[in-house]
């Protein structure tokens, strides 16, 4: 949503999103929907934003889960360990859940970053040199604006997808940045996760904000779907519902977002 | 491979009842963040700030949740 009480630039409508997410949550509300899955940057910037966009997210009927972006980040240093617990997420800031034996997996991709950390700290310069090391392999998402997991997180994330196998679960994995097909806006370490994704072989399809303009790739039976910015336009709104099927998934678009049927397997 | 460097801390009590810590807590003029609340995450957590501002989170596993 990317939310602040700011002045609108001609490409970020900031103001709008309470009353895109009003008209959203209003849509999905009569959807019958067993949860609702927010893709991340709750905000624009200011600690405060996040009070208004969360007061109007409380008229959601069904569960809602989140997952870190960017700009959660845009706070004042001394807020940002504050972050996860003020969108109601553990203190890791990824987790996972089962329903009706599709296990969701969130992925907190915020985890290694210039901003997530307080400037001049030990793990702000890690991501730094990090970055660095990516722009000279001229790797095109080497920006600042984009993060990466921990390696104790991919080791987590490869659990979880073992203890999915194990109960014969398929598998949804959600983060606030894409991984695939290749873009400027790409996790640091994307080809890491996915190959994780792809060794499981019951991850069906992953799920992600971050570039606004939206983007789609399928690869080795697993649909990488990156929801449009709600924040981009005056009047316009996106999102989608997504009804899971035993063979496929639709995903019905609203506003911009398109409407999708993804096969599975 | 991206090791995690670690960056301050996050402080969280693990208590058999965080409803019985509220109570302490209100006595006490502790400010509260968040009140008791169920997560999606099997614990019912408390938020408060300790006098130097700094976050505390006292949890109890909620009873017979499952993942």
């Amino acid at each position: 949503m990317q939310y602040c009480d700011c002045t609108p630039t001609e490409v970020r409508f900031y103001r709008k999103s309470t009353d895109k997410l009003q008209e959203c949550l209003e849509t999905l509300n009569q959807q019958n929907l067993a949860f609702i899955l927010d893709v991340g940057d709750l905000i624009d910037r200011d600690y405060n934003s996040f009070d208004t966009i969360l007061q109007e997210y409380q008229q959601a009927k069904a569960q809602v889960y989140r997952t870190l972006g960017n700009h959660d980040y845009s706070v004042e240093p001394d807020q940002l360990a504050e972050v996860p617990a003020r969108i109601g997420l553990p203190p890791a800031g990824y987790y996972d859940f089962v329903h009706e034996n599709w296990r969701f997996i969130v992925l907190n991709g915020t985890e290694v970053s210039t901003y997530t950390h307080p400037p001049g700290s030990k793990a702000s310069q890690q991501a730094e040199k990090l970055m660095e090391e990516l722009e000279k392999e001229g790797k095109s998402w080497a920006k600042p604006w984009n993060a990466g997991v921990s390696n104790q997180q991919l080791r987590w994330l490869e659990q979880r997808l073992k203890k999915a196998r194990r109960t014969n679960q398929k598998v949804i994995v959600m983060s606030h940045y894409p991984l695939y097909p290749e873009n400027p806006h790409n996790l640091w370490n994307a080809e890491q996760v996915i190959m994780a994704l792809e060794q499981s072989g019951n991850v069906v399809a992953y799920f992600n904000g971050h570039n606004h303009a939206g983007n789609y790739g399928h690869k080795k039976d697993i649909h990488y779907l990156n929801f449009k910015g709600m924040v981009d336009t005056p009047d316009q709104n996106t999102f989608a519902a997504v009804h899971v099927y035993a063979d496929h998934l639709q995903v019905q678009g609203f506003g911009r977002e398109d409407s999708r049927e993804l096969a599975l397997g | 491979m991206i090791q995690l460097v670690t960056n301050g801390f996050y402080t969280m009590f693990v208590v058999d009842n965080t409803d019985e810590v509220f109570k302490i807590a209100k006595t006490e003029g502790f400010e509260v963040l968040s009140e008791p609340t169920d997560t999606f995450y099997g614990q019912r957590r408390l938020l408060l700030k300790d006098p130097n501002g700094a976050l505390v989170d006292v949890s109890s596993p909620i009873p017979n949740f499952e993942f």
